[in-house]
């Protein structure tokens, strides 16, 4: 079967001063004065040879996109006319004829109406004549054909329904794919041979697809996929979830298939400002930041009257705030701002209290004062003369060379007063320690227990360990087993065994001497 | 039929109209017959005597009659005018070559006479014709070529009248192109 496709066209030629020159894809105002050449050449030329060179130099800028349209229009009109013309011998013709053919129809796809005349016409029929009968080709007369091109698409593609018959007709790579004829709108009837074709409306969204068994009169494609965005709302680098999209009327909005082109869309999610956004007419993805609510931090400070900084109107979310007071010690705070159901007036109040000034009084059993060489709050060393820390229950352990260890708890109420004293801990103390297992230095019971015990498995590994030199000494000196009484593999046994117990015992003795020794040197850190 | 004229040649030319370019019969007179001879060249005057039985008169008292059932047997055969777009005009007849009354072809002239023709139009295939066949096959190619759009070229083996009154033994080409 054949595809003839020939398209109802004005006149056109490529010689110069003919009265349809004004409707000539080479005739149209040109801008590249190299695609003006080739025609002019083109036009000038018999040899088979030139027309050959022309092709070669025709086609690369009937595809070049930076060339105005009548350019690339000139350009591809100048190319299928040189195939043409050489596809006039048997030899190479269906090769020359399908070139030709592709050339065309990009030129007749960029200037319609250019090549609407006699010359272009008579050169595609024939060019599509000369491609010959092929099996599963569209057969029959060529009928007009109006192509209507639905809303929202700017072109429709036509091409045979069976793409192995262009293969057939014309195989790779010569002809680069199968063929497909572009109706651009606004064009007029095609004339196409009945049969059955693929139609695709192509709009900026994707193209709809259908098959039908072209006949005459009018072929209405299926209008395209509209444009749709898919709207994702971000705080920063984080997603948001569970925002909602309306349109202008209110009505929710899917946002994986926001229209476009329909007014602006309200983007509207908890604790976040509603933003208004039109997606592009292309569609596609499009993030959308949203603003986080502004919160009113109000910071309510024990002592009342505190210097708070970070306090205020500001977004939710972690907010860093440093509260001061004369005579109080200074909080350095990140508060969590939770996140407000809605936008307007949203307020948030939190109450802090700030370090209280503590002053440690230290006596011992006869209630004298008792100096204090370090103290511990809650695990952390502070100064024993003054220290901060904040209302509430705490740990202390005072250290004293003379008095030992003076553990205990107390509280810190909170300030409630603008001018608070320092709160005052008691701490009593043991009577005095004259000579303690700690006393001159020496390590306390439980660590010379340990390090005893430690030396006394040293001790037994130092058996242990000779009583298996003395019997690798035997070995050594090894004669028959009645001269020694034992035999070889006992003696061997024997010494291996007590070498490991030697190196048990030197291991496990180590470990207590070191650990005994370790416990020593903490107790005196303490 | 009986033709008056200031000398025989005179009275030759008038029979010659009247079996070769006139419209309506004789006796009935040709105005516009007269003028499209007396713009022929003495080649075309020459081709379209040739076939004019000049024993077929009888010359008395200066006058010239010829039977008119010979006239009207003679134009039976009467050439036939080919306008070619943008090339010419041919006379032809049955048989033999063709004659160029007006020709705009190269090198070609009125009065040349028209051998052979071949032609081409780039990109189709081209063609080619001899003596009475090419004036209706040019006319085709030329035809052809208008509506396809394209320019046609052609060429031409002419044999030439000379002025002693013989067509030249040696022949003429011409080239030219016709654009659609």
């Amino acid at each position: 079967m054949r595809l003839i496709m020939s398209l109802l066209v004005a006149t056109c030629a490529l010689e110069p001063a003919v009265a349809h020159a004004a409707t000539a894809p080479c005739a149209a105002e040109l801008e590249s004065p190299v695609v003006a050449g080739l025609a002019e050449r083109l036009a000038s030329t018999d040899d088979r040879g030139t027309w050959a060179e022309i092709v070669d130099g025709a086609a690369p800028l009937a595809l070049d996109a930076s060339l105005s349209t009548p350019d690339r229009a000139c350009a591809a009109y100048v190319a299928g006319s040189a195939s043409f013309f050489l596809s006039d011998r048997r030899a190479d013709r269906r090769r020359r004829a399908a070139d030709a053919a592709r050339y065309f129809a990009l030129a007749q796809a960029l200037t319609p109406d250019a090549m609407s005349g006699r010359q272009p016409k008579s050169r595609m029929r024939t060019t599509w004549a000369r491609l010959g009968r092929v099996p599963g080709w569209l057969t029959g007369r060529p009928v007009p054909v109006e192509v209507a091109v639905p809303n929202g698409a700017d072109r429709v593609r036509l091409s045979p329904a069976d793409p192995a018959a262009w293969h057939a007709v014309c195989p790779e790579p010569a002809c680069g794919g199968a063929a497909t004829f572009v109706i651009p709108r606004g064009a007029g009837p095609v004339d196409l041979a009945p049969g059955r074709y693929t139609v695709e409306a192509v709009g900026r969204c994707g193209a709809s697809r259908q098959t039908v068994e072209l006949g005459a009169g009018r072929v209405s494609a299926d209008p395209p996929p509209a444009c749709t965005a898919r709207l994702t709302a971000v705080d920063g680098e984080q997603p948001i979830e569970g925002f909602a999209v309306r349109d202008a009327a209110g009505a929710a909005i899917d946002p994986a298939a926001a229209p476009v082109g329909e007014g602006p869309l309200t983007i509207s999610a908890l604790g976040y400002a509603d933003a208004l956004v039109e997606p592009p007419v292309g569609g596609g993805p499009v993030e959308v930041e949203l603003a986080r609510c502004t919160v009113d931090l109000v910071v309510q400070t024990r002592p009342p009257g505190a210097t708070v900084e970070g306090a205020g109107p500001g977004p939710w979310g972690p907010r860093a705030i440093v509260a001061t007071a004369d005579g109080q010690g200074r909080l350095e705070e990140t508060l969590d701002v939770p996140r407000p159901e809605r936008c307007a007036d949203a307020r948030h109040t939190a109450s802090v209290a700030l370090p209280r000034p503590v002053t440690m009084l230290t006596r011992d059993d006869r209630n004298e004062w008792v100096s204090v060489g370090r103290l511990f709050v809650d695990d952390a060393r502070v100064d024993p003369l003054r220290f901060f820390v904040s209302p509430g229950q705490h740990t202390y352990e005072a250290v004293s060379a003379e008095h030992g260890i003076a553990r205990g708890v107390f509280e810190v109420p909170p300030c409630a007063t603008a001018a608070c004293p320092p709160v005052e801990v008691a701490a009593r103390f043991g009577p005095r320690v004259e000579s303690s297992g700690r006393s001159g230095g020496g390590p306390g019971t439980g660590a010379t227990v340990t390090m005893a015990i430690g030396g006394a498995l040293v001790g037994a590994g130092l058996i242990a360990g000779a009583a298996a030199w003395g019997n690798h000494r035997r070995i050594e000196a090894y004669g028959t087993k009645r001269e020694e009484g034992d035999s070889l593999d006992t003696l061997v046994e024997t010494r291996d065994t007590q070498a490991l117990t030697a190196d048990v015992l030197f291991v496990s003795g180590g470990v207590s001497l070191t650990v005994g020794l370790l416990w020593w040197l903490f107790e005196d850190d303490r | 039929m009986t033709y008056t004229a200031a000398s025989p040649a005179d009275a030759f030319a008038a029979r010659v109209i009247d079996v070769t370019l006139a419209d309506p019969a004789p006796p009935e007179p040709d105005l516009a017959a007269a003028e499209r001879w007396a713009e022929t060249t003495d080649g075309v005057r020459a081709w379209l005597a040739e076939p004019v039985d000049v024993d077929g008169a009888t010359t008395r008292d200066g006058r010239v009659w010829v039977p008119l059932a010979a006239i009207e047997a003679a134009r039976a055969a009467r050439p036939t005018r080919h306008p070619l777009r943008q090339v010419g005009t041919l006379y032809a007849r049955a048989e033999g070559p063709a004659v160029w009354a007006s020709v705009n072809c190269g090198r070609a002239s009125g009065g040349d006479r028209l051998l052979t023709a071949r032609w081409k139009q780039r990109g189709y295939a081209g063609g080619a014709c001899e003596a009475a066949d090419c004036p209706a096959a040019l006319a085709r190619a030329l035809q052809n070529a208008h509506a396809a759009g394209e320019r046609l070229q052609i060429w031409l083996t002419l044999a030439r009248w000379t002025k002693d009154g013989e067509v030249a033994a040696d022949h003429e080409s011409a080239r030219c192109h016709v654009r659609p």
